[in-house]
């Protein structure tokens, strides 16, 4: 038996770091991604194709999205599709999960507790829906599969020891403990939430296929199960993104102009295709004066490259000026000993040299 | 930090040149063109190095014009030097090339040039604390900073500024301030500058805030919309469902319908295989039997001829005259008239026997009046008569009455007769009018009843009357021949109807030898006959049932049009509950209900229609681009109220480092001017004071007054800014090092008592830090000859150009 499961596609989110043309291409691509796993669940043969939750976000969705993921799922035939709407697509009278006619082979869970769904004689799939977007509990509290066959569960959550690796602000929808499941008499959950994939011994995140932000550069994407006869589990992640997000760090220490600064990333950027978020660190002359606007001269192939100048250090000797008994020596040893954010303190300190400087680019990235 | 010597390979005009500085003083002197500014430059740079790499300033670029090697030699100097922690340091300052560094000669020449690299280059003077920007502005005294001063007045205290604000190389805290100042009006404006880029970011922002407030109540409209579609597509759903089942349901009705109709249709065909019967000619012979029949029935049976036979009548009616009149009895009319004529004439001859007699005056009145005129003569003639007089009364008052009485009478009975008279008149009028209206309707129904004339009513109506009488008889004698040609008609009449029954047996081929055996013959036959004709009627019915069933269509045709119906019945049950077809095929009223099933899906399809149609018509906004725009206006507003924070900060810090240093320098400056300026002014001036604030210098003269320091003459000004730069060096550097004075003819504008007051001053400071004084006055060089030669620590040295050193 293979299942091709795949969880938070987020269709129609927003990329609120992203210009607006770069959003929309995102968008899109989210969409080739759907596009992509339909190919592999053809290609692989698989048996089912199972989504956890958070296929699309309710509160943005364009009417051409139900369009989009019926005919897609349509396209799959006569592969079963199950869908466990989540908490961003939870599932109301006005979901699209609820109005769209979808092909004979899409089912989807509709209550908010689990509900069997047996796909063959001794394998059934437990599934269940979120229906509203917060508030949703445990669907393992008080359940129990049962003592026979293959039992599997399908469903959007928050396993309560991964929650500290998701990054902030992600909230514990739906949560639950991984050993729940086995006492629960699952073999193993198929799960959605956690951006970030997970490959516990009794349930699976795959994560979200396609990065939605630039601290998603993990493997990710669906995964393809083998479940044995006897609940066995088999994975093997397959990449399904349509774009790759990469975490690059340039050190421009010693450039003396901003052209040297735009070689060195040049060098670090070449060959790569997707979106890049670049982190500068280094130190540079005092006089070199970078932004954004001189560097997205940067000759790229990257779809889009977001800087970050947090690191970029003029080359102050903050330690000389330090022990200067002038204005500028106290005003950097004030500034030091004041208690206040590391990157305020960078840029209160450069700010303050560079009007000691007489220089009028005060502003400092 | 003293510097032991400065070796040239090649600067300005010289080349491969060594000046061995002494420990403590050295007065470097020579004439113009002797090439003091080069060694002063060049002891600078073998020092301080030359900020390499971009964002080099004016200065630098001056600098390389000015001393770049005029022979095309490497542009190089270096230096040892003597630290107070007591490392030799040798330092070469390859100004154009790659070597740049220094060594610790003690070490093996190790190179320790990452400890004073600064700007790209080694700069000794960061072992001081310093830099080459701060050494050259506070230890390293050019005579074009002493003209500055000279030529400004505010530029003392400025100086004092820039060098407390950054050692003197670059701008004051007052004007780094000003910077920010003027960067925060220009880079964020206040929140009412509308074109400022605070107000900007925060319009942005709101727009874009309201931009998504829109789109989600516009999704929200959607989604609500979106809704209310799908609700009306369901009801859509279950009407079309419904108006499906009922649909089938007919179908099936029909189908049903049209196999009963085929079954019949075979039934029908089975009834009309047999012999068919010519229903026309049966019913045909049937009506003239039953003609006959009826003809028969309705002849009368002829009775036994009675009396004379018509033609016998005819005869004697032949023989009798024609009577006038018409009427064979008297009209009654006639009779009446003639009746109430007779009662009139009676009438009037009653009323004539009654005539009363004519008016007369009655005998006895008239008697009495007689009898009454007597008396009341006699009363009158009573004197004569001697009558008593009452006696006379008495006759007089009886005759009066009796004549009275006499009068009376007459009168009553004259009218009397008047009045029976009349009445009898009127009486007798009346009936001759009676009568002679009854004797003239007499006579016109006499007229009109044929008597042509009449002269005597009684007469006419007399022959009237028998006229009647005749007439009468010869009427009967009419009546009788009718009857005698009544039965002889009868009689003809029953012997044809026995011809046609007989003929009619016959053609009927029945037995029959008289009427009645024929009538028998004819009744059994019609019996047998109407069976017939039924049976006729009945496959007639059946044949015309059949064709109307048919419609035109072969059977075989209908059947499978009925096969047709079947299956479409079949394919529209389909799916549906075949028990719930049935159901509501079996249901009365199923056409009814079916278009009213048609009606409500119609009406359900069109306001589906029209909702879609509305909801196509809704723009659906792309949430998630507003929220991206609103996402980029906050970053932008972010980053403005970041800049703000930063630069509001950053003045906060800056102001307060400024007071707080300024407060440091003060009386350092204070301090150290206290102790020289009356050495130098020969205590013209014995005090001074620094402003903690805007480091406002002012000296005290020897009266006690306190005079601006910016407003006395260049002479004392050059001294008092020698001295703040002493200061100022001392105080900038750091503990535990000492940084050398290098002084450029910085005596220029000081007599020559104050000029060695200086020098004594400065040779006193030189035993503690190197002083190097560069000077073309005779004041200072006859100074060092009397002060300097002979010493161990001091050496004067004369330059003679690019030639060589003395």
């Amino acid at each position: 038996m293979k299942i091709l499961h795949f969880a938070d596609l987020h269709l129609d989110a927003a990329f609120a770091w992203a210009r607006p043309d770069i959003a929309i291409r995102r968008r899109y691509a989210i969409r080739d991604t759907l596009r992509r796993i339909c190919h592999v669940a053809i290609e692989q043969r698989v048996d089912l194709v199972t989504c956890a939750g958070d296929l699309y976000e309710q509160e943005r969705f364009v009417p051409d999205t139900a369009n989009f993921l019926a005919s897609s799922f349509a396209g799959l035939q006569p592969i079963p599709v199950l869908l466990a709407p989540g908490n961003h697509d939870w599932l109301g009278p006005a979901s699209i999960y609820a109005t769209t006619k979808w092909s004979r082979n899409v089912s989807i869970f509709a209550e908010d507790r689990l509900s069997a769904f047996e796909l063959q004689p001794g394998l059934i799939i437990w599934g269940a829906a979120h229906c509203a977007p917060a508030n949703t509990n445990n669907f393992l509290s008080g359940f129990y599969a049962g003592p026979t066959g293959v039992n599997l569960a399908l469903f959007h959550g928050s396993e309560q020891s991964g929650l500290r690796f998701q990054g902030e602000g992600k909230k514990p929808h739906a949560p639950f403990s991984a050993d729940e499941i086995p006492r629960t008499g699952l073999a193993h959950a198929l799960l959605g939430h956690y951006h970030a994939p997970i490959d516990g011994p009794h349930y699976t995140y795959p994560g979200n296929p396609e990065p939605l932000a630039f601290a998603e550069t993990g493997e990710r994407g669906a995964v393809l199960l083998e479940v044995g006869a006897d609940g066995s589990i088999r994975r093997q992640r397959v990449p399904v993104a349509q774009t790759t997000i990469h975490h690059l760090e340039v050190d421009v220490s010693g450039t003396a102009s901003s052209q040297e600064v735009l070689d060195r990333i040049g060098e670090a950027v070449a060959g790569k295709i997707g979106i890049a978020r670049i982190f500068v660190h280094g130190e540079v002359s005092p006089s070199l004066s970078l932004n954004t606007a001189v560097l997205s001269q940067v000759p790229t192939d990257l779809e889009y490259v977001d800087f970050r100048l947090d690191g970029l250090r003029p080359a102050y000797d903050l330690k000389a000026i330090r022990a200067e008994r002038t204005v500028r020596g106290q005003f950097v040893r004030d500034v030091e000993a004041a208690t206040m954010e590391e990157d305020e303190r960078r840029r209160v300190i450069i700010t303050g040299l560079r009007a000691l400087d007489g220089r009028e680019d005060l502003e400092v990235v | 930090m003293r510097i032991k010597n400065v070796r040239i390979h090649a600067f300005g005009p010289f080349s491969d040149q060594t000046l061995e500085l002494a420990e403590g003083m050295t007065i470097i002197s020579g004439d113009n063109e002797s090439g003091k500014s080069a060694w002063h430059a060049a002891i600078n740079a073998a020092l301080c190095g030359m900020r390499r790499g971009p964002g080099q300033v004016k200065e630098d670029r001056d600098f390389r014009e000015q001393h770049r090697p005029w022979g095309g030699d490497t542009w190089c100097v270096e230096a040892n030097l003597d630290l107070a922690d007591g490392r030799q340091i040798g330092i070469i300052q390859d100004l154009d090339g790659v070597d740049r560094r220094a060594v610790d000669l003690g070490l093996g020449r190790r190179d320790v040039s990452a400890e004073i690299m600064f700007e790209q280059s080694p700069d000794a003077t960061r072992w001081l604390g310093l830099d080459r920007r701060t050494f050259r502005a506070t230890a390293c005294v050019r005579q074009a900073e002493i003209l500055e001063v000279l030529n400004s007045a505010d530029a003392l205290q400025e100086h004092l500024q820039r060098a407390a604000a950054t050692g003197g190389s670059d701008q004051t805290a007052a004007r780094a301030l000003q910077l920010i100042n003027d960067f925060q009006s220009e880079q964020i404006g206040t929140p009412r500058a509308w074109t400022k880029p605070l107000h900007v970011a925060r319009g942005r922002q709101l727009a874009a805030r309201h931009n998504l407030d829109q789109a989600n109540r516009d999704h929200e409209d959607y989604l609500d919309k979106f809704r209310a579609v799908q609700q009306l597509k369901t009801d859509v759903e279950e009407a079309e469902k419904h108006l499906q089942l009922l649909t089938a349901a007919n179908a099936f009705r029909l189908a049903e319908q049209a196999q009963h109709v085929a079954d019949r249709i075979r039934t029908l065909i089975g009834e009309l295989t047999r012999d068919p019967i010519d229903a026309e000619t049966l019913q045909a012979a049937m009506g003239h039997v039953s003609q006959a029949i009826a003809v028969w029935n309705s002849a009368p049976v002829s009775e036994p001829r009675i009396g004379r036979t018509s033609a016998e009548i005819e005869r004697k009616l032949a023989a009798l005259p024609e009577l006038p009149g018409r009427d064979l009895s008297p009209s009654p009319l006639v009779l009446h008239a003639e009746q109430a004529w007779l009662v009139a004439k009676t009438a009037l001859s009653e009323v004539e026997g009654q005539r009363p007699a004519e008016p007369a005056t009655p005998r006895a009145s008239v008697s009495l009046l007689i009898v009454a005129c007597a008396v009341a003569v006699a009363g009158v003639s009573a004197e004569y008569l001697r009558i008593p007089f009452i006696a006379t009364i008495l006759m007089l008052l009886f005759a009066g009455g009796l004549a009275l009485f006499a009068i009376r009478n007459i009168f009553v009975s004259k009218l009397r007769a008047q009045t029976a008279w009349q009445a009898w008149s009127t009486s007798r009028a009346r009936l001759q009018q009676v009568l002679g209206d009854r004797e003239a309707a007499l006579r016109t129904a006499l007229v009109e009843h044929g008597i042509a004339e009449v002269n005597d009513v009684e007469t006419a109506a007399q022959a009237y009357r028998e006229g009647c009488e005749r007439r009468s008889t010869l009427a009967a004698l009419w009546r009788e021949r009718e009857h005698a040609l009544l039965v002889e008609g009868n009689v003809a009449n029953r012997n044809a109807a026995g011809e046609k029954l007989l003929r009619a047996a016959r053609d009927q081929r029945l037995e029959a030898t008289d009427p009645q055996s024929a009538l028998d013959a004819l009744i059994k036959w019609q019996e047998t006959t109407r069976d017939r004709l039924a049976e006729a009627h009945q496959q007639a019915s059946a044949a015309g049932e059949l064709k109307s069933l048919l419609d035109g269509r072969a059977p075989e045709q209908f059947a499978e049009e009925v096969e047709i119906a079947r299956q479409n019945a079949e394919e529209l049950v389909g799916d549906l509950p075949r028990s719930q077809v049935e159901a509501e095929a079996a249901v009365q009223g199923l056409e009814d209900r079916l278009a009213e099933a048609q009606r409500a899906a119609s009406r359900a399809t069109e306001k589906k229609a029209k909702a879609e149609g509305e909801l196509n018509a809704l723009k659906v906004p792309d949430v998630s681009a507003c929220e991206e725009a609103l996402a980029v206006a906050e970053a932008e507003l972010d980053r403005v109220h970041r800049l703000d924070s930063t630069l509001k900060t950053t003045r906060k810090f800056l102001e307060d480092a400024q007071e707080r240093v300024h407060r440091e320098f003060a009386p350092h400056l204070e301090q150290a001017l206290r102790e020289w300026l009356p050495r130098i002014t020969n205590n013209r001036y014995t005090d001074a004071s620094v402003d903690p604030i805007s480091l406002n210098v002012r000296v005290k003269e020897a009266s006690g007054t306190f005079r601006e320091a910016r407003l006395l003459s260049q002479g004392t000004r050059e001294q008092i800014y020698l001295l703040l730069r002493i200061a100022l060096v001392a105080f900038l550097t750091k503990p535990g090092e000492v940084s050398p004075l290098i002084f450029d003819d910085v005596t220029v504008q000081t007599d020559s008592v104050r000029t060695d007051a200086v020098l004594d001053l400065l040779h006193e400071m030189s035993r503690t830090r190197q002083v190097i004084v560069f000077s073309q006055e005779d004041d200072v060089s006859r100074w060092a000859e009397k002060h300097l030669v002979g010493k161990e620590h001091d050496r004067i040295i004369r330059l003679n150009g690019p030639i060589g050193v003395q």
